[in-house]
């Protein structure tokens, strides 16, 4: 299913992280002329120390405040992210509608929406809710959603939770493990923060074009 | 400009630690921000399970389960990239080893060495050969030698292991913790955490008065490795 002409960007729009690599890769794909596709990876965050056996008092604490860390430094970084997109919060819009926006990404075939204007239509949403508009931001999605998206309206429900979970399994196939990543002539970049590295790649492969 | 000094903690054991090392030294070499190098020993296994290698390469023992795997070889493919770009080599260790006789050698050599170059040209060779698998990060003699091959005072460094620098790791190692620092590299400027090699630019822009957006997160891409040897 994956082209190996394309890049894919894989997101979860609930995340900054996402939001983020939504503009850069977009702006990235712009630069170096590699066409782009994004799709949604909705996947908890792998928590690797569920998988160790219990082990002596200890070790135990040890994993305890390291979760705490972890937990709080996440923290201080998403203030960043946020810092980064110039927005006080990504909160304004539910659960459902997140899902439905995630969802709509499966049907970009239908009616592709280019990724830049994506994120601009999102950010909109997010700036809105900082205005604690709430109604403004779900307004806002509904709006890009009927606008870029028509047949999810008919599609989302079991059916379109089943092509979610296919499309997860397939990712995973691939060695994607959590969003956002950056699938690239085969290979899995996992974070926009791999552009520099991407962009010689692209360069190289250019030059061997030419 | 912030007055805080900026701390990075790094551990021998870490691939990003490894392919990130050489960037980081530039931020004192060519920013001229004098680092304090502090060392995490990472328990590895409590997170990311246990395994060990033969030679060539077969597992023989392990208690990881399938998505542990998954992220670990995730994590050596992905720094191999980084590291091969520098000219460096990266080899899997063939077992999950304690790094913390080669904290206390950071320790100690970061107040022993005659001059930050000394100290710089220690951690790069104890990193290349580490990676080589040419070093074994549990032995005192060898840690030692290289001291004494990067002109650092070696002698008393075994009574210290002994006694004072393991308190000084074990102290260490609590308060990192509680500070928020669970992984390498970690840039602390005083209460502020940034995590990974991606926030170099972040921590300069930090370091420089936040002056203009904040810039975006990215791993540094360069030959730096192979440049400092």
């Amino acid at each position: 299913m994956l082209q190996s002409d394309h890049c894919y960007l894989l997101v979860d729009l609930r995340t900054a992280e996402s939001l983020i690599a939504l503009k850069s890769v977009g702006l990235w794909s712009m630069q170096f002329n590699v066409p782009l596709t994004v799709l949604p990876f909705i996947k908890p965050l792998l928590n690797k120390a569920k998988d160790v056996p219990k082990g002596a008092a200890d070790l135990e604490a040890y994993k305890a405040l390291r979760s705490e860390a972890r937990r709080r430094v996440r923290h201080m970084e998403l203030q960043r992210d946020m810092q980064r997109l110039e927005l006080a919060t990504m909160e304004g819009l539910d659960a459902s509608q997140w899902q439905q926006l995630n969802s709509a990404l499966l049907h970009t075939k239908d009616n592709p929406l280019a990724p830049m204007a994506l994120f601009s239509a999102l950010h909109a949403c997010f700036v809105a809710a900082t205005k604690a508009e709430r109604d403004s931001a779900r307004q806002a999605l509904s709006v890009l959603l009927k606008a870029h998206y028509p047949l999810y309206g008919e599609r989302f429900g079991p059916a379109v939770q089943a092509e979610l979970t296919s499309l997860s399994d397939l990712l995973e196939r691939e060695g994607v493990l959590s969003s956002p990543s950056i699938w690239f002539q085969g290979e899995v970049y996992r974070g926009a923060a791999h552009l520099p590295l991407l962009s010689a790649r692209a360069s190289a492969l250019q030059r061997s074009e030419w | 400009m912030i007055d805080g000094k900026l701390k990075v903690c790094i551990d021998f054991k870490s691939p990003y630690a490894f392919v990130a090392h050489q960037f980081i030294w530039s931020i004192e070499t060519e920013y001229g921000y004098e680092i304090d190098w502090l060392p995490l020993t990472l328990n590895i296994g409590s997170f990311l399970g246990t395994a060990t290698k033969q030679a060539g390469g077969q597992v023989s023992a392990s208690n990881r389960s399938p998505q542990q795997w998954s992220v670990v070889k995730e994590a050596y493919r992905d720094a191999r990239r980084y590291a091969e770009h520098q000219g460096l080599t990266l080899k899997g260790p063939l077992k999950v080893w304690d790094s913390s006789f080669a904290s206390m050698a950071l320790i100690w050599s970061q107040s022993k060495a005659p001059t930050r170059h000394h100290l710089q040209r220690f951690m790069t060779t104890l990193f290349q050969r580490f990676w080589i698998r040419d070093f074994d990060l549990q032995d005192i003699q060898a840690l030692c030698a290289l001291m004494q091959a990067s002109a650092i005072e070696s002698d008393g460094f075994n009574r210290f292991c002994a006694e004072e620098g393991r308190q000084q790791h074990d102290a260490l190692q609590e308060q990192l913790l509680a500070q928020g620092v669970y992984g390498v590299p970690t840039f602390l400027i005083d209460d502020e955490v940034f995590f990974g090699r991606e926030q170099i630019d972040t921590v300069l822009w930090r370091l420089q008065g936040s002056v203009g957006p904040m810039p975006l997160l990215r791993y540094p891409w360069g030959d730096k490795g192979s440049a400092a040897i």
